[in-house]
């Protein structure tokens, strides 16, 4: 990794990183993780033994057997099976999580950076107001005053993690509206929409990539933690959240119930840590 | 500097007053009202309470009412905790969880920095490898499943500590100490690496290692007074967080602090407690990032410079 | 190695050394507590208040059993009733007048004498409609109760006389002979008017009265600290008038609402008593955590109720349907594991004396149910409308409901929603019958069949499922008009039957207390209204070695 970007042009820098990423192992080798569980995770209905709220009282909290790899929950539930199920809303929770703070953390951003000045400055305010509101309370009225659904969660935490970016990206256009390609569009007449996305939007990839990586992993953590208070997804839904709850709050007398779930999420987010630090090595 | 102080804190009250006006609306909109108990209570009976907390007067004036009794330093009686007014409950509350934030910070700081500087020392080995990818898991565990395995393991497998409580300090602060810690030392072990790892390839240390200076010396005296820079930006928000407590950690440990009623304030529906605990966090949030901005001052001429302007 | 990672080691080492270091303790908490003769007690939610007019939960009476006193108690092993502040009383032929006559012993806390008159100021002040007394309602069987909670007739008409200082009169409405029994709860508590009067505490519900420097009491305990999600922490009362009852010279209560972490604090040794078990640790339960169990059934229902204004719940045979295809012991055998009874009919056997007939108990019968249905038109469960179980965020609640929604889904084809809310929000929905299922729960403030059967009385404001029935509401007025247990009973037995016959509501199981208790605790007696008093209950700190 010391070899540095600078050799690339502004215009190839992403090719060049896709470049260098693709010769580092360890990068490579979460990726792949990732992406393997995540395959089978939104597989689940066509893999998972069981249904994840197919239930078998009788044989609540078994230990792991031939029937079910990683035993089975306080109600006779396979876990293997919920584990499958539920990575499938907590990478959905995540990805989307991240996807709705990507969206209103350039748009702002951008918008913020290319008016410039008085504009500029309140928009910026308004973020800083933001950025001293506890966020916890705010989630958990939300979820409190408005019933559950998964995709309020999705909004909620969206709503949350999109100051940082807006930061960010506002202070990159700033630079970048400054840069000479920028002023000889400009000189030729372009539009400031078309300037926006044709020259601004693909110089900010890299950050962007960078910083969702690091939010997906701080998103799937702060669904456990409303899991924790019992906010999270509608019962009997599983997520990696209500797992980790359910399994911390036995795992003297069923540790199979905190353990595999524990290590999954635990690997899964090391991962995504780790790809979005060698993310923001590359694009430094 | 004491200019700069002061324009800082007196832009705070417009964000203040905006966070507040924000928190008093939205918690209206949570449905039940606080009085709310299993047995009912008649009509009269809620006639008379609405009236004694003035919930029957329109929002507007409620507002008002609340804005005015703040101004004068009254934050009002707590909706659930009969007796109890929000000011002194958090008098007594925060006092916890300052304590306790605090000792999570210095120990989440030597922790994290440690591991943050000590994987960019040895970048490249194996063991500078092992330290960076140890100083992740921090962020991989929720703290509900890493407070209990250390409660289980270290207050009664060994016994060394007991397994709740606040009253044999400071003994009893490191379980719940370390819990919190964890999580902000990968934080700013993160960011310590990242930072000495960028710093470590600029043309100046070269150059003082070209000319022989020693390895320790080139840390001490240049990289980490750069490197440390991120970290502090990075502390305002995180003593914050600390200071004002967690639910979690609380909860396990079973602590009075301020924290858990950050939570069940929002969840019983008591109305003055809720914007009570948003105050303290603003104002944390306002007054740390403001000492991390001076301290980042002090650390860089170039910042302090621009604070003069 | 180079300079940085021995640097790191040593650190660790000095670390680790410094930890371990800091350690090894030769007696546990408990142990040096139970020497000084201090209870330590794991006491669930938070109080919220110490005025004994405006508890609701069971933790904060705890707490006030040890403060105050009323005019009777209950023994804590039998729940018979036993003279306290009054040392004997007279009932008029009728059973309408009650005449007590205090102890001469009986003092407050400040060394004055405790008079009658406390009384009468006590309860005049819980039934002010002014003051929002949740428990106001359990004065309804005293002379215009009622009138005074509508706003119709003055607190002072309240059917209660000081005629002097040591004698009170009450007049009851209708013959009540389960009245005594009453008397137990908090709302009946003496007060000191002067100490109130200081704080303003007359009508309204946030003085200072209740903090430890201000209450003057009149129970065995006076209040030494309470801090909020701390503890609350008593001390023995020399001026109690049965002082040497009492062996204890304190008792910690420790709001506890995470049962791990108090599972943990009793087994590192800083309990004597939990509040309650997890029912996974009951799983696995090994030998010291058998040998610590108390398991003692208590009069506590855990029930559905059915919003009745909705279709398709209107209709009885649906209703029915849903009750009688759960299988209750399946639940309470494979998940709950705390000896609970499953409960076929709705008020818990010998509440008051009460066993439930044979006809109120649900016949459980997957073919039955699958009949019903159909009958009611929806065979198979087609066109069954999704239905949502409204419950509010627990441990317990949550897979309970997922229970019952699998076996309502395998055994009749319907599917319900699931639906957790927050406390405030689950009882708004409630009130306003904003739900079609609900999750209910019933701990009797007094053992008589009548106290469950009152919320589906059609005039109760405890009525959530909206069930209005003439048949029932006549057989529960005759049985309240009763003037002997055996009448009551027999009436209520009537009213039970037709309420499950026409399955108002689905029961599901009848509580059982559990805690974890240490061997040094001693003369600590189960009940089924887990009612204290205190007496005789002590601590030997060799009780947990001699085995």
């Amino acid at each position: 990794m010391s070899k540095d970007l600078k050799s690339f042009g502004t215009e190839g820098r992403a090719a060049g990183a896709v470049a260098l990423l693709r010769k580092d192992a360890a990068f490579l080798s979460c990726a792949l993780f990732v992406a393997a569980v995540a395959v089978l995770c939104f597989c689940a209905p066509f893999i998972a033994p069981y249904g994840y709220d197919v239930q078998n009282l009788p044989e609540a909290v078994s230990p792991p057997s031939a029937e079910h790899w990683m035993g089975t929950d306080a109600l006779g539930r396979d876990i293997l099976s919920r584990m499958l199920y539920g990575g499938r809303i907590s990478f959905s929770v995540g990805i989307l999580a991240t996807f709705v703070s990507i969206a209103i953390g350039v748009c702002y951003g951008m918008l913020s950076g290319m008016a410039g000045g008085r504009i500029d400055a309140a928009m910026m305010r308004a973020v800083d107001v933001a950025y001293s509101f506890p966020f916890t309370i705010f989630v958990i009225l939300l979820m409190v005053a408005f019933g559950r659904s998964v995709w309020l969660i999705f909004v909620a935490i969206g709503a949350v993690e999109w100051l940082t970016m807006a930061r960010i990206v506002r202070g990159m256009t700033l630079d970048l509206k400054s840069r000479q390609f920028v002023e000889a569009s400009r000189a030729l007449g372009q539009s400031t929409a078309k300037i926006m996305l044709r020259h601004i939007l693909p110089n900010l990839t890299g950050t962007v990539l960078v910083c969702a990586a690091l939010t997906v992993p701080s998103v799937m953590l702060l669904e456990a933690f409303l899991s924790f208070l019992g906010l999270g997804v509608q019962a009997p839904l599983p997520s990696w959240g209500t797992m980790l709850k359910e399994g911390a709050e036995c795992m003297e007398d069923a540790p199979w119930m905190l353990v595999f779930p524990a290590v999954l999420f635990s690997a899964i987010l090391y991962c995504l840590n780790k790809m979005g630090e060698k993310l923001s090595e590359t694009f430094g | 500097m004491t200019k700069y102080f002061f324009k800082r804190l007196l832009e705070a009250v417009p964000v203040f007053f905006i966070i507040l006006t924000a928190v008093f609306f939205t918690v209206r909109f949570v449905p039940g009202g606080p009085f709310d108990k299993e047995r009912p209570i008649s009509p009269e009976t809620r006639k008379a309470l609405n009236e004694y907390y003035g919930l029957d007067d329109p929002l507007w004036s409620q507002y008002a009412r609340y804005m005015s009794n703040l101004a004068k330093g009254d934050l009002g009686p707590s909706y659930k905790y009969k007796g109890w007014s929000v000011g002194e409950i958090i008098a007594q509350k925060a006092a916890v969880s300052l304590q306790l934030g605090a000792a999570a910070l210095l120990l989440s700081l030597a922790a994290g920095l440690l591991l943050g500087f000590g994987a960019a020392a040895m970048e490249g080995t194996k063991f500078g490898t092992a330290l960076s990818g140890l100083s992740l898991l921090g962020i991989c565990l929720p703290s509900f499943v890493l407070g209990p395995i250390l409660a289980l393991l270290f207050a009664l497998k060994f016994g060394f500590f007991n397994a709740m409580g606040w009253n044999d300090l400071p003994r009893d602060m490191v379980l719940p100490a370390v819990t919190l810690a964890l999580f902000y030392a990968a934080w700013i072990a993160r960011l310590a690496r990242a930072g000495a790892a960028a710093e470590k390839r600029r043309p100046y240390v070269v150059a003082a290692r070209a000319k022989g200076a020693s390895e320790a010396r080139i840390y001490f005296l240049h990289i980490l007074r750069n490197a440390i820079q991120p970290v502090i930006s990075y502390m305002g928000p995180a003593a914050a967080g600390l200071m004002t407590g967690s639910f979690v950690v609380e909860t396990i440990f079973q602590i009075p602090g301020l924290g858990r009623f950050f939570i069940s304030s929002a969840l019983d529906n008591d109305y003055t407690m809720v914007m009570g605990c948003v105050m303290v966090y603003a104002a944390f949030i306002i007054i740390f990032n403001l000492f991390a901005d001076i301290l980042l001052a002090l650390a860089n001429p170039k910042i302090a410079g621009q604070m003069r302007k | 190695m180079c300079w940085y990672a021995r640097a790191f080691f040593s650190a660790a080492a000095l670390a680790a050394a410094a930890l371990v270091g800091s350690c090894g303790k030769g007696e546990s908490v408990a142990e040096s507590a139970a020497r000084e003769k201090i209870l330590l007690v794991g006491n669930a939610a938070d109080p919220e208040g110490l005025d004994p007019a405006l508890i609701t939960g069971l933790g904060e009476f705890r707490i006030l059993s040890a403060l105050f006193e009323g005019l009777v108690t209950a023994d804590s092993k039998t729940l018979q009733i036993r003279p306290a502040a009054a040392k004997s009383w007279k009932i008029s032929p009728d059973g309408l007048l009650y005449t007590f006559k205090l102890d001469e012993n009986a003092r407050w806390s400040n060394g004055e004498r405790l008079k009658a008159g406390d009384f009468a100021f006590a309860w005049k002040r819980a039934v002010n409609p002014k003051l929002g007394a949740e428990y106001a309602s359990m004065f309804g069987v005293i002379k215009n109760a009622a009138d005074i909670r509508d706003g119709k007739k003055k607190p002072e008409a309240l059917g209660v006389r000081a005629v002097d200082d040591e004698t009170l009169e009450v007049i009851l409405e209708r013959p009540t002979p389960n009245f005594l029994s009453m008397l137990i709860n908090a709302v009946f508590y003496p007060l000191h008017q002067p100490t109130l009067k200081k704080f303003g505490a007359e009508q309204s519900r946030d003085s200072l009265w209740t903090r430890p420097e201000n209450m003057v009491s009149n129970g065995p305990f006076i209040l030494k600290k309470w801090s909020l999600n701390d503890l609350v922490e008593v001390s023995k009362n020399p001026l109690y008038r049965a002082a040497k009852k009492i062996a204890l010279n304190g008792i910690r209560f420790y709001p506890i609402s995470n049962v791990n972490t108090e599972d943990r604090a009793f087994r590192a040794g800083q309990l004597h008593i939990t509040d309650s078990v997890s029912p996974i640790r009951l799983k696995s339960a090994d030998e010291s955590t058998l040998r610590h169990l108390r398991n003692e059934p208590v009069f506590g229902v855990y029930y559905y109720i059915f919003n009745v204004e909705r279709a398709p719940l209107n209709d009885w045979r649906v209703r029915k349907a849903l009750s009688i295809s759960v299988d209750r012991k399946s639940i309470i055998d494979n998940f709950l594991r705390g000896g609970q009874r499953p409960a076929l009919a709705y008020i818990p056997p010998n509440c008051g004396g009460y066993i439930s007939p044979q006809e109120a108990n649900v016949k459980e019968s997957v073919a039955q149910a699958k009949k019903l249905l159909e009958d009611a038109g929806f065979g198979g469960g087609k066109n069954f409308p999704r239905l949502r179980l409204t419950y509010n965020t627990s441990e317990q609640h949550k897979p309970i409901a997922e229970a019952i929604q699998q076996m309502w889904k395998k055994n009749l084809g319907i599917e319900v929603e699931l639906y957790n809310l927050s406390w405030p929000a689950y009882l708004d929905a409630r009130q306003h019958g904003d739900f079609d299922i609900a999750r209910s729960s019933w701990f009797a403030d007094f053992p008589a069949p009548e106290n469950f059967l009152e919320n589906f009385h059609s005039k109760s404001g405890l009525n959530h499922s909206r069930y209005a029935d003439e048949v029932f509401d006549s057989a529960l007025d005759a049985s309240r008009g009763a003037p002997t247990m055996e009448e009551k009973n027999a009436l209520a037995a009537r009213a039970e039957i037709r309420l499950m016959e026409k399955a108002a509501l689905m029961p599901i199981y009848f509580y059982s207390r559990l805690n974890l208790v240490s061997e040094m605790v001693k003369n600590w007696d189960s009940n089924p209204l887990d009612y204290h008093n205190w007496h005789g209950v002590r601590l030997d700190p060799n009780g947990g070695n001699a085995k």
